[in-house]
Protein backbone atom coordinates (compact mmCIF):
# COMPACT_ATOMS: atom_id res chain seq x y z
CA UNK A 1 0.00 0.00 0.00
CA UNK A 2 3.12 2.19 1.10
CA UNK A 3 4.79 1.45 -1.84
CA UNK A 4 1.64 2.31 -4.66
CA UNK A 5 1.32 5.97 -2.50
CA UNK A 6 5.14 6.35 -3.15
CA UNK A 7 6.21 5.05 -6.19
CA UNK A 8 3.86 7.74 -8.68
CA UNK A 9 5.87 10.56 -6.52
CA UNK A 10 8.89 9.24 -6.77
CA UNK A 11 8.65 8.48 -10.47
CA UNK A 12 7.52 12.13 -11.35
CA UNK A 13 10.30 13.40 -9.20
CA UNK A 14 12.66 10.87 -11.57
CA UNK A 15 11.55 12.74 -14.33
CA UNK A 16 12.12 15.92 -13.31
CA UNK A 17 15.66 15.07 -12.60
CA UNK A 18 16.02 13.65 -15.23
CA UNK A 19 14.53 16.63 -17.81
CA UNK A 20 16.70 19.09 -15.75
CA UNK A 21 19.56 17.31 -16.22
CA UNK A 22 19.65 16.40 -19.75
CA UNK A 23 18.55 20.04 -20.31
CA UNK A 24 21.30 21.46 -18.94
CA UNK A 25 23.34 19.16 -21.05
CA UNK A 26 21.75 20.27 -24.20
CA UNK A 27 22.19 23.84 -22.99
CA UNK A 28 26.24 23.15 -22.16
CA UNK A 29 26.55 21.76 -25.15
CA UNK A 30 24.94 24.48 -27.56
CA UNK A 31 26.65 26.91 -25.86
CA UNK A 32 29.86 25.58 -26.47
CA UNK A 33 29.92 24.55 -30.29
CA UNK A 34 27.92 28.53 -30.62
CA UNK A 35 31.28 29.41 -28.88
CA UNK A 36 33.35 27.51 -31.36
CA UNK A 37 31.09 28.63 -34.13
CA UNK A 38 31.43 32.49 -33.84
CA UNK A 39 35.04 32.34 -33.05
CA UNK A 40 36.47 34.37 -35.42
CA UNK A 41 39.97 32.85 -34.91
CA UNK A 42 39.31 29.60 -36.03
CA UNK A 43 39.34 28.50 -39.66
CA UNK A 44 36.86 26.33 -41.33
CA UNK A 45 38.72 23.21 -40.45
CA UNK A 46 39.90 23.94 -37.03
CA UNK A 47 35.80 24.35 -36.67
CA UNK A 48 35.02 21.45 -37.86
CA UNK A 49 37.35 19.66 -35.44
CA UNK A 50 36.52 21.56 -32.55
CA UNK A 51 32.71 20.66 -32.88
CA UNK A 52 33.42 17.07 -33.94
CA UNK A 53 34.99 16.62 -31.33
CA UNK A 54 31.92 18.14 -28.84
CA UNK A 55 29.81 15.64 -31.30
CA UNK A 56 31.96 12.37 -30.09
CA UNK A 57 31.80 13.78 -26.24
CA UNK A 58 28.06 14.53 -26.49
CA UNK A 59 26.62 11.75 -28.81
CA UNK A 60 26.32 8.05 -28.37
CA UNK A 61 27.77 6.75 -31.44
CA UNK A 62 27.39 2.63 -30.32
CA UNK A 63 24.25 3.29 -29.24
CA UNK A 64 22.97 5.49 -32.95
CA UNK A 65 24.77 3.06 -35.20
CA UNK A 66 22.76 0.32 -33.47
CA UNK A 67 19.70 1.96 -33.65
CA UNK A 68 20.17 3.29 -37.54
CA UNK A 69 21.05 -0.60 -38.68
CA UNK A 70 17.83 -1.93 -36.25
CA UNK A 71 16.98 -5.42 -37.34
CA UNK A 72 19.81 -5.42 -40.10
CA UNK A 73 22.75 -5.00 -37.27
CA UNK A 74 21.73 -9.29 -37.73
CA UNK A 75 22.61 -9.38 -41.06
CA UNK A 76 26.07 -7.74 -40.65
CA UNK A 77 28.95 -10.02 -40.12
CA UNK A 78 31.84 -9.32 -37.53
CA UNK A 79 33.89 -7.20 -39.93
CA UNK A 80 30.67 -5.41 -41.91
CA UNK A 81 29.78 -3.91 -38.67
CA UNK A 82 33.46 -2.32 -37.95
CA UNK A 83 33.68 -1.64 -41.15
CA UNK A 84 29.73 0.10 -40.95
CA UNK A 85 30.62 1.53 -37.90
CA UNK A 86 33.75 3.35 -38.94
CA UNK A 87 32.42 4.52 -42.01
CA UNK A 88 29.44 5.88 -40.38
CA UNK A 89 30.43 8.00 -38.30
CA UNK A 90 32.97 9.46 -40.41
CA UNK A 91 30.06 10.17 -42.71
CA UNK A 92 28.52 11.93 -39.92
CA UNK A 93 31.29 13.85 -38.82
CA UNK A 94 32.17 15.01 -42.41
CA UNK A 95 28.04 15.57 -43.11
CA UNK A 96 27.37 17.91 -40.48
CA UNK A 97 30.64 19.15 -40.44
CA UNK A 98 29.93 21.11 -43.84
CA UNK A 99 28.04 22.78 -42.14
CA UNK A 100 30.21 24.62 -39.55
CA UNK A 101 30.38 27.46 -42.49
CA UNK A 102 26.51 28.65 -42.79
CA UNK A 103 26.50 29.48 -38.94
CA UNK A 104 25.64 33.15 -38.91
CA UNK A 105 24.95 34.46 -35.60
CA UNK A 106 21.92 32.54 -34.84
CA UNK A 107 20.63 31.80 -31.30
CA UNK A 108 18.99 28.82 -29.58
CA UNK A 109 16.82 28.77 -27.01
CA UNK A 110 16.14 25.95 -25.14
CA UNK A 111 12.75 25.03 -24.19
CA UNK A 112 10.41 21.96 -23.35
CA UNK A 113 11.93 19.07 -22.39
CA UNK A 114 9.46 15.21 -22.20
CA UNK A 115 10.59 11.82 -20.19
CA UNK A 116 9.68 8.85 -22.63
CA UNK A 117 9.09 5.90 -20.97
CA UNK A 118 12.11 4.32 -21.36
CA UNK A 119 14.06 6.85 -19.21
CA UNK A 120 15.19 8.98 -22.65
CA UNK A 121 13.93 12.89 -22.09
CA UNK A 122 13.65 14.60 -25.38
CA UNK A 123 14.68 18.48 -25.04
CA UNK A 124 13.41 21.04 -27.81
CA UNK A 125 15.50 23.76 -28.74
CA UNK A 126 14.17 26.62 -30.66
CA UNK A 127 16.40 28.29 -33.44
CA UNK A 128 16.39 31.95 -34.15
CA UNK A 129 17.56 34.02 -36.58
CA UNK A 130 18.37 33.81 -40.19
CA UNK A 131 16.54 31.69 -42.42
CA UNK A 132 15.77 29.14 -40.20
CA UNK A 133 14.01 31.68 -37.64
CA UNK A 134 11.73 29.70 -35.34
CA UNK A 135 12.65 25.46 -36.58
CA UNK A 136 12.16 23.04 -33.55
CA UNK A 137 15.41 20.79 -33.62
CA UNK A 138 14.92 17.93 -30.48
CA UNK A 139 17.61 15.88 -29.01
CA UNK A 140 16.62 12.86 -27.63
CA UNK A 141 19.06 11.91 -24.62
CA UNK A 142 19.69 8.64 -23.10
CA UNK A 143 21.51 8.78 -19.56
CA UNK A 144 24.08 6.10 -18.99
CA UNK A 145 25.21 5.48 -15.49
CA UNK A 146 24.36 9.33 -15.02
CA UNK A 147 25.54 10.53 -18.23
CA UNK A 148 23.63 12.05 -20.79
CA UNK A 149 24.04 11.66 -24.66
CA UNK A 150 22.44 12.47 -27.44
CA UNK A 151 20.87 9.40 -29.75
CA UNK A 152 18.77 11.17 -32.08
CA UNK A 153 17.86 14.30 -33.82
CA UNK A 154 14.24 15.54 -34.55
CA UNK A 155 13.78 18.03 -36.70
CA UNK A 156 10.56 19.71 -36.68
CA UNK A 157 9.28 15.92 -36.14
CA UNK A 158 11.50 14.25 -38.69
CA UNK A 159 13.40 11.74 -36.74
CA UNK A 160 17.09 11.60 -38.17
CA UNK A 161 17.18 8.47 -36.91
CA UNK A 162 14.34 7.12 -38.27
CA UNK A 163 15.05 8.60 -41.85
CA UNK A 164 18.47 7.07 -41.80
CA UNK A 165 17.09 3.58 -41.09
CA UNK A 166 14.71 3.65 -44.20
CA UNK A 167 17.20 4.89 -46.11
CA UNK A 168 19.76 1.70 -45.27
CA UNK A 169 17.17 -0.53 -44.53
CA UNK A 170 16.03 0.24 -49.00
CA UNK A 171 19.71 -0.11 -49.34
CA UNK A 172 20.39 -3.06 -47.57
CA UNK A 173 17.15 -5.23 -49.04
CA UNK A 174 18.22 -3.93 -52.68
CA UNK A 175 21.54 -4.27 -52.99
CA UNK A 176 23.12 -5.85 -49.95
CA UNK A 177 25.28 -4.90 -46.89
CA UNK A 178 28.40 -4.94 -48.59
CA UNK A 179 26.80 -2.31 -51.07
CA UNK A 180 25.86 -0.16 -48.54
CA UNK A 181 29.17 -0.03 -46.94
CA UNK A 182 30.82 0.76 -50.03
CA UNK A 183 28.24 3.24 -50.47
CA UNK A 184 29.19 5.00 -47.78
CA UNK A 185 32.86 4.70 -48.37
CA UNK A 186 32.49 6.24 -52.00
CA UNK A 187 30.65 9.45 -50.27
CA UNK A 188 32.98 9.28 -47.56
CA UNK A 189 35.91 9.50 -49.96
CA UNK A 190 34.44 11.94 -52.63
CA UNK A 191 33.86 14.60 -49.57
CA UNK A 192 36.98 14.15 -47.69
CA UNK A 193 38.43 15.15 -51.23
CA UNK A 194 35.95 18.32 -51.29
CA UNK A 195 36.89 19.30 -47.90
CA UNK A 196 41.14 18.97 -48.67
CA UNK A 197 42.32 21.83 -50.67
CA UNK B 1 -3.21 7.40 -29.92
CA UNK B 2 -4.79 7.91 -33.12
CA UNK B 3 -7.44 5.09 -34.10
CA UNK B 4 -8.10 5.26 -37.68
CA UNK B 5 -11.67 5.08 -37.58
CA UNK B 6 -11.66 4.24 -41.83
CA UNK B 7 -8.87 3.57 -44.31
CA UNK B 8 -7.40 6.61 -46.57
CA UNK B 9 -9.12 3.96 -49.54
CA UNK B 10 -12.60 5.10 -48.39
CA UNK B 11 -11.29 9.18 -48.45
CA UNK B 12 -9.47 8.03 -51.97
CA UNK B 13 -12.13 6.50 -53.21
CA UNK B 14 -14.97 9.25 -52.96
CA UNK B 15 -12.47 11.27 -55.04
CA UNK B 16 -10.45 8.32 -57.55
CA UNK B 17 -13.44 6.57 -58.62
CA UNK B 18 -14.87 9.00 -60.83
CA UNK B 19 -11.54 9.39 -62.76
CA UNK B 20 -11.47 5.60 -63.23
CA UNK B 21 -8.46 5.39 -61.40
CA UNK B 22 -7.86 1.64 -59.66
CA UNK B 23 -7.44 1.93 -55.85
CA UNK B 24 -5.90 -1.46 -54.60
CA UNK B 25 -6.98 -2.82 -51.24
CA UNK B 26 -3.71 -1.21 -49.24
CA UNK B 27 -3.66 -2.93 -45.78
CA UNK B 28 -0.20 -1.24 -44.23
CA UNK B 29 -0.17 1.36 -46.99
CA UNK B 30 0.00 4.12 -43.77
CA UNK B 31 3.41 3.04 -42.47
CA UNK B 32 6.40 5.75 -43.44
CA UNK B 33 8.17 3.06 -45.37
CA UNK B 34 5.54 1.57 -47.23
CA UNK B 35 5.80 1.96 -50.97
CA UNK B 36 3.73 -0.46 -52.90
CA UNK B 37 3.70 2.19 -56.26
CA UNK B 38 8.22 2.58 -55.53
CA UNK B 39 9.02 2.19 -59.09
CA UNK B 40 6.51 4.38 -60.70
CA UNK B 41 7.17 7.01 -57.94
CA UNK B 42 11.29 6.26 -58.96
CA UNK B 43 10.16 7.55 -61.92
CA UNK B 44 8.05 10.25 -61.56
CA UNK B 45 11.07 11.50 -58.46
CA UNK B 46 13.80 11.04 -61.03
CA UNK B 47 12.10 13.56 -63.81
CA UNK B 48 11.28 15.72 -61.12
CA UNK B 49 14.54 15.71 -60.19
CA UNK B 50 15.37 16.18 -63.83
CA UNK B 51 13.43 19.35 -63.79
CA UNK B 52 14.95 20.86 -60.75
CA UNK B 53 18.20 20.87 -61.81
CA UNK B 54 17.83 22.29 -65.44
CA UNK B 55 14.80 24.49 -64.51
CA UNK B 56 13.73 25.42 -61.19
CA UNK B 57 16.51 25.43 -59.37
CA UNK B 58 18.26 28.11 -61.68
CA UNK B 59 15.15 29.87 -61.33
CA UNK B 60 15.19 30.12 -58.07
CA UNK B 61 18.49 30.73 -57.95
CA UNK B 62 18.40 34.18 -59.87
CA UNK B 63 15.19 34.96 -57.62
CA UNK B 64 17.37 34.61 -54.67
CA UNK B 65 19.83 36.93 -56.60
CA UNK B 66 17.28 39.52 -56.70
CA UNK B 67 15.27 39.27 -53.47
CA UNK B 68 17.84 38.23 -51.08
CA UNK B 69 17.26 37.36 -47.73
CA UNK B 70 14.51 39.92 -46.21
CA UNK B 71 13.08 40.25 -49.68
CA UNK B 72 11.96 36.23 -49.57
CA UNK B 73 11.44 36.26 -46.24
CA UNK B 74 8.67 39.34 -46.71
CA UNK B 75 7.48 37.56 -50.47
CA UNK B 76 7.10 34.54 -47.71
CA UNK B 77 4.69 36.39 -45.75
CA UNK B 78 2.82 37.77 -48.53
CA UNK B 79 2.44 33.91 -50.03
CA UNK B 80 1.54 32.60 -46.85
CA UNK B 81 -1.35 35.60 -46.04
CA UNK B 82 -2.62 34.67 -49.61
CA UNK B 83 -2.91 30.73 -48.24
CA UNK B 84 -5.53 32.06 -45.54
CA UNK B 85 -8.80 30.28 -47.23
CA UNK B 86 -7.11 26.76 -46.72
CA UNK B 87 -6.03 27.38 -43.37
CA UNK B 88 -9.36 28.75 -42.57
CA UNK B 89 -11.37 26.20 -43.75
CA UNK B 90 -9.12 23.18 -42.90
CA UNK B 91 -9.05 24.23 -39.29
CA UNK B 92 -13.10 24.59 -39.56
CA UNK B 93 -14.22 21.60 -40.52
CA UNK B 94 -11.79 20.10 -38.21
CA UNK B 95 -14.24 21.57 -35.95
CA UNK B 96 -11.60 23.92 -34.69
CA UNK B 97 -13.65 27.34 -34.42
CA UNK B 98 -11.14 29.86 -31.85
CA UNK B 99 -7.88 28.41 -34.31
CA UNK B 100 -10.21 29.20 -37.72
CA UNK B 101 -10.78 32.55 -35.51
CA UNK B 102 -7.63 33.34 -35.12
CA UNK B 103 -6.56 32.58 -38.73
CA UNK B 104 -9.24 35.29 -39.56
CA UNK B 105 -7.60 38.11 -37.07
CA UNK B 106 -4.06 37.15 -38.77
CA UNK B 107 -4.96 38.01 -42.38
CA UNK B 108 -7.10 41.18 -41.60
CA UNK B 109 -4.24 42.31 -39.28
CA UNK B 110 -1.37 41.46 -41.23
CA UNK B 111 -3.35 42.53 -45.02
CA UNK B 112 -3.86 45.72 -42.81
CA UNK B 113 -1.10 46.56 -40.67
CA UNK B 114 0.60 44.24 -42.15
CA UNK B 115 0.99 46.22 -45.68
CA UNK B 116 -0.67 43.54 -47.94
CA UNK B 117 0.59 40.84 -45.83
CA UNK B 118 4.44 41.47 -46.58
CA UNK B 119 4.93 41.82 -43.15
CA UNK B 120 3.60 39.51 -39.63
CA UNK B 121 2.43 42.17 -37.32
CA UNK B 122 -0.14 39.48 -36.25
CA UNK B 123 2.46 36.92 -34.81
CA UNK B 124 3.90 39.72 -32.56
CA UNK B 125 0.48 40.35 -31.34
CA UNK B 126 0.02 36.50 -30.01
CA UNK B 127 -1.59 35.58 -32.97
CA UNK B 128 -0.45 31.90 -33.88
CA UNK B 129 -0.42 30.66 -37.73
CA UNK B 130 -1.73 27.27 -37.96
CA UNK B 131 -0.22 25.50 -40.85
CA UNK B 132 -3.36 23.46 -41.77
CA UNK B 133 -4.50 22.11 -45.21
CA UNK B 134 -7.31 19.60 -46.67
CA UNK B 135 -4.90 16.65 -46.95
CA UNK B 136 -4.76 16.74 -42.56
CA UNK B 137 -7.98 17.79 -42.65
CA UNK B 138 -8.81 14.10 -43.71
CA UNK B 139 -6.10 12.79 -41.58
CA UNK B 140 -8.47 14.49 -38.32
CA UNK B 141 -11.00 13.01 -39.96
CA UNK B 142 -9.48 9.23 -39.47
CA UNK B 143 -8.19 8.96 -42.99
CA UNK B 144 -4.90 7.20 -42.22
CA UNK B 145 -1.92 8.60 -45.24
CA UNK B 146 -2.31 5.70 -47.38
CA UNK B 147 -0.25 4.52 -50.26
CA UNK B 148 2.77 6.84 -51.12
CA UNK B 149 2.50 9.02 -54.36
CA UNK B 150 5.35 11.05 -55.94
CA UNK B 151 3.23 14.17 -58.01
CA UNK B 152 4.51 15.31 -61.17
CA UNK B 153 6.33 18.45 -60.32
CA UNK B 154 4.47 18.55 -56.83
CA UNK B 155 6.95 16.11 -55.17
CA UNK B 156 5.82 14.07 -52.44
CA UNK B 157 2.40 13.25 -51.45
CA UNK B 158 -0.45 10.45 -51.23
CA UNK B 159 -3.19 8.95 -51.74
CA UNK B 160 -4.96 10.95 -48.88
CA UNK B 161 -2.92 14.11 -49.53
CA UNK B 162 -3.39 13.99 -53.31
CA UNK B 163 -6.94 14.71 -53.22
CA UNK B 164 -5.94 17.56 -50.30
CA UNK B 165 -4.16 19.01 -52.65
CA UNK B 166 -6.52 19.32 -55.20
CA UNK B 167 -9.27 20.94 -52.89
CA UNK B 168 -6.32 23.47 -51.44
CA UNK B 169 -6.00 24.74 -55.37
CA UNK B 170 -10.02 24.85 -55.73
CA UNK B 171 -9.95 27.08 -52.32
CA UNK B 172 -7.08 29.02 -53.37
CA UNK B 173 -8.51 30.32 -56.81
CA UNK B 174 -10.09 33.62 -55.96
CA UNK B 175 -7.08 35.49 -57.47
CA UNK B 176 -7.28 33.77 -61.00
CA UNK B 177 -11.08 34.81 -60.91
CA UNK B 178 -9.57 38.10 -60.88
CA UNK B 179 -7.83 37.23 -63.71
CA UNK B 180 -6.36 33.77 -64.88
CA UNK B 181 -2.70 35.30 -65.39
CA UNK B 182 -2.73 36.20 -61.95
CA UNK B 183 -4.17 33.17 -60.46
CA UNK B 184 -1.21 31.17 -62.31
CA UNK B 185 1.39 33.90 -61.51
CA UNK B 186 0.98 33.83 -58.53
CA UNK B 187 1.54 30.13 -57.73
CA UNK B 188 4.44 30.10 -59.76
CA UNK B 189 6.10 33.12 -58.03
CA UNK B 190 5.08 31.35 -54.55
CA UNK B 191 6.82 28.22 -56.03
CA UNK B 192 10.29 30.31 -57.03
CA UNK B 193 10.06 31.57 -54.17
CA UNK B 194 9.97 28.22 -51.48
CA UNK B 195 12.62 27.34 -53.78
CA UNK B 196 14.91 29.71 -53.61
CA UNK B 197 14.51 29.61 -49.42
CA UNK B 198 15.47 26.55 -49.53
CA UNK B 199 18.43 26.52 -52.19
CA UNK B 200 20.96 25.33 -49.50
CA UNK B 201 19.26 23.00 -47.86
CA UNK B 202 18.26 20.84 -51.02
CA UNK B 203 21.53 20.55 -52.03
CA UNK B 204 22.40 20.08 -48.15
CA UNK B 205 20.03 17.19 -48.53
CA UNK B 206 20.85 15.75 -51.75
CA UNK B 207 24.40 15.42 -51.22
CA UNK B 208 24.28 13.98 -47.57
CA UNK B 209 21.39 11.24 -48.37
CA UNK B 210 22.73 7.97 -49.18
CA UNK B 211 19.75 7.02 -51.33
CA UNK B 212 17.62 10.86 -51.78
CA UNK B 213 14.51 9.15 -53.07
CA UNK B 214 14.07 7.52 -50.02
CA UNK B 215 15.13 10.32 -47.49
CA UNK B 216 12.47 12.76 -49.07
CA UNK B 217 9.68 10.07 -48.72
CA UNK B 218 10.86 8.98 -44.88
CA UNK B 219 10.87 12.75 -44.00
CA UNK B 220 7.45 13.65 -45.79
CA UNK B 221 5.72 10.78 -44.09
CA UNK B 222 7.08 11.79 -40.66
CA UNK B 223 6.74 15.59 -41.38
CA UNK B 224 2.82 15.02 -42.12
CA UNK B 225 2.85 12.44 -38.76
CA UNK B 226 4.25 14.79 -36.36
CA UNK B 227 1.65 17.41 -38.14
CA UNK B 228 -1.25 15.22 -36.82
CA UNK B 229 0.51 14.53 -33.59
CA UNK B 230 1.15 10.85 -34.94
CA UNK B 231 4.54 9.53 -33.05
CA UNK B 232 5.96 6.74 -33.84
CA UNK B 233 7.09 4.42 -36.54
CA UNK B 234 4.41 1.66 -36.63
CA UNK B 235 0.65 2.28 -35.57
CA UNK B 236 0.83 -0.95 -34.19
CA UNK B 237 4.12 -0.43 -32.63
CA UNK B 238 5.01 1.73 -29.29
CA UNK B 239 6.70 4.69 -30.92
CA UNK B 240 9.74 4.11 -28.31
CA UNK B 241 10.34 1.26 -30.01
CA UNK B 242 12.23 3.50 -32.48
CA UNK B 243 14.55 3.90 -29.68
CA UNK B 244 14.57 -0.05 -28.78
CA UNK B 245 17.88 -1.96 -29.66
CA UNK B 246 17.31 -5.75 -29.46
CA UNK B 247 19.60 -7.32 -27.02
CA UNK B 248 18.78 -10.88 -28.33
CA UNK B 249 21.43 -12.28 -30.19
Amino acid sequence: MLALVLAPTTGARADAKSETEASRVVGKVVDEVIAVLSNGELDTEAKRAAVENIAKQNFDFPVITRLVLARNYKKLSEAQRSEFIAEFQRYLSLTYGRRVDSYSNQSIEISESKSHKNGDVTVDTKLIGGQVDGVIVAYRMRGKNGTWRAIDVIVEGVSMIANFRSQIREIVSSKGADQLIATLREKNERDEAAVTP
Amino acid sequence: MRTRTFPAAAVALTLFLPLGLPVPALADSDAPDSDPFEPLNRGTFRFNDTFDIWLAEPAASGWYFVFREPGTRHLGYFFSNLRFPVRFTSTLLQGRVRDSAEETGRFVVNSTVGLGGFFDPASGWGLKQHDEDMGLTFGHWGAGAGAYLTLPLLGPSGIRDGPGLVLDSALLSGPAFINPWLGTGLRIADALNRRARLLNDAEEAKESSLDYYVFVRNAYRQYRDAQLGIEGTQPEEDPDDLYQIDEDE
